[in-house]
């Protein structure tokens, strides 16, 4: 934006955190508090999103809103928005995420549909519903959840790395539609992260995972001034790696391995929800 | 179009499609463009042909058509791919025939800044590029996967090789077609199952003249694009349509950095809607 508005003007004074009860979205929670932003805290369970509430007001002495919802739910933006009328929510960050870990036809239908309401359809109506009144004040950022498994097709996440495919390009295409009204757009991209539902997943290995801290820093320094951001040198060179030098039918198999390795048996299963990613 | 005898040689030795993967056809979206040359080329395979698209005048006249040219069975099936539901209806109205392919080439593209247009358009885009295509792969992946044999043709497009401003929304169904087709692809293949992403620039459909593109795009024949997907069904996770294609998806993913690759389409799109874009439903029109 480039005009001389402090953070918290900027992005201010209420931050939305959709996925806010653990790892990555706890960490933007905190980050937005401790900038001096009000946050209104949202998840499917309840008591996380209470304890974090009150260390936040205790430790920041901002306010905050517990929004229990389920994102799977076809209506659950309508709620939100009911829920936040009058609140001038500056930041949005679309963290919440369903990740089934599976063969895809291992899944049913309804977690396939629940998966594309919490992942695609919630972050498409929060920009739609949120972003209007962003754009007509003429300030305000939206960070979106993408993953380096979106770029190419993987195995194991065929729809989760879709979905997320999804976040990045629509992430990046409102950048440049956002940014001359003074929104930034972002799409963070990130490798594997050490939070507890990455560690529920029972991955084999969880090499080069990043904190959940280290990836809201580096989103923080990349809003607003780039389209996406992949945090960590790490995974930016297999970034660049993957996508620019690597054949991409050569490289969807070695994924396509590794994810198999990571995840051995066809039965392992994980939650439906929950902040993990890939 | 040929007829099959006059076809050219180069694949007609070869092993027949309807052998390999089953007899019949199920294309969605049939009715015009790009669906219509899907269903054309799948008939010239040897393919039994299901046409899925809203419009049953249209559908029944290509249906007609192409029985008598390729002397094929087929099938009409009106249904609106953006009402919840689609896909089971689909399923049970080819219920009893052994389908081998699947092409998915419905889009919504709505064209112009996303907020633009309200959530409710913006939700039918999703369940038509998205939703509606989960369902279908889903439905019949499981049914080839039980077979043992069996192809999908997802359609992508070059603008979800980045974030494409103007398309921003289908620029991203578009990239969730790709990254869910290369992904069955590794997933199936030991299966005997083929999943392919044809990702086209722009193609010369009705609905990419009616979008009134300003600038010309040099837009690509749509049965050369369907003839080059077919080609590359089972070879390979996704191809791009045609040789101009391939180069400038080549540059724009691998060559460009992503912010200059965002910033030169979204000046392309920019040129190409000068004088107000129109959101179009139909095939995909987007480069």
């Amino acid at each position: 934006m480039g005009t001389g508005l402090s953070w918290k003007d900027r992005y201010g004074p209420w931050a939305l955190v959709a996925g806010a009860s653990a790892g990555i979205g706890e960490a933007w929670a905190r980050e937005a508090a401790r900038r001096g932003l009000n946050v209104v805290l949202l998840a499917r369970r309840a008591a996380p999103l209470r304890r974090l509430s009150g260390e936040l007001a205790e430790r920041y002495g901002v306010k905050t809103i517990v929004l229990p919802l389920d994102l799977s739910r076809a209506d659950s933006v309508e709620v939100l928005a009911r829920r936040v009328r009058g609140l001038e929510i500056g930041l949005v960050i679309c963290n919440a995420a369903a990740i089934p870990v599976d063969p895809f036809l291992e899944r049913g239908m309804e977690e396939h549909l629940a998966a594309m309401n919490v992942n695609v359809r919630a972050p498409l109506a929060l920009a739609h519903r949120l972003g209007a009144p962003m754009l007509a004040r003429g300030r305000g950022g939206m960070v979106f959840m993408a993953s380096l498994s979106a770029s190419m097709g993987t195995a194991r996440v065929v729809h989760y790395a879709a979905t997320k495919a999804w976040n990045r390009v629509f992430a990046e295409g409102l950048w440049v539609e956002w940014r001359k009204h003074g929104v930034d757009a972002l799409a963070c991209v990130a490798g594997t992260v050490d939070t507890p539902g990455m560690r529920a997943s029972n991955a084999r290995s969880m090499l080069g995972a990043q904190s959940a801290e280290a990836v809201v820093r580096a989103s923080v320094a990349a809003l607003g001034k780039r389209p996406s951001v992949i945090p960590g040198w790490g995974n930016r060179i297999s970034g660049f790696f993957m996508e620019r030098l690597m054949p991409r039918k050569l490289m969807i198999q070695l994924l396509g391995g590794v994810m198999e390795r990571m995840y051995p048996r066809p039965d392992v299963k994980g939650p439906l929800s929950g902040n993990r990613r890939k | 179009m040929r007829p099959p005898s006059m076809a050219r040689p180069g694949w007609a030795g070869k092993v027949k499609l309807p052998e390999k993967y089953g007899p019949w056809a199920v294309i969605a979206g049939a009715s015009q463009g790009l669906g219509e040359a899907w269903a054309r080329e799948a008939a010239r395979r040897g393919f039994h042909v299901v046409l899925v698209a809203r419009r049953g005048p249209l559908l029944r006249k290509l249906a007609a058509e192409i029985a008598s040219t390729y002397g094929v069975a087929t099938k009409v099936v009106v249904q609106d791919l953006e009402k919840p539901g689609a896909d089971e209806r689909i399923l049970s109205a080819a219920l009893g025939l052994d389908v081998g392919l699947v092409v998915y080439n419905a889009a919504k593209s709505l064209i112009g800044p996303f907020l633009d247009q309200p959530l409710a358009s913006h939700r039918g885009e999703l369940a038509v590029n998205c939703a509606a295509p989960l369902g279908l792969v889903w439905h019949f992946g499981r049914l080839m996967k039980k077979k043992g044999r069996g192809g999908i043709i997802l359609m992508s497009s070059l603008s979800c090789g980045q974030g494409s401003p103007l398309v921003a929304h289908y620029a991203a169904t578009k990239a969730w077609n790709l990254i869910l087709a290369e992904g069955l692809w590794h997933e199936w293949r030991p299966h005997g199952v083929d999943v392919l992403a044809c990702v086209a620039g722009t193609v010369d459909t009705p609905a990419y003249r009616q979008s009134r593109p300003a600038a010309d795009m040099k837009p690509m024949e749509p049965r050369r694009v369907a003839r080059e997907g077919m080609a590359s069904l089972g070879k390979r996770p996704s191809v791009i349509a045609g040789f101009g294609n391939k180069l400038s998806g080549f540059a724009m993913r691998r060559l460009l950095p992503r912010r200059l690759a965002i910033g030169i389409i979204g000046g392309a799109l920019k040129k190409m809607y000068a004088d107000g874009p129109r959101g179009k439903r139909g095939a995909s029109c987007c480069g």
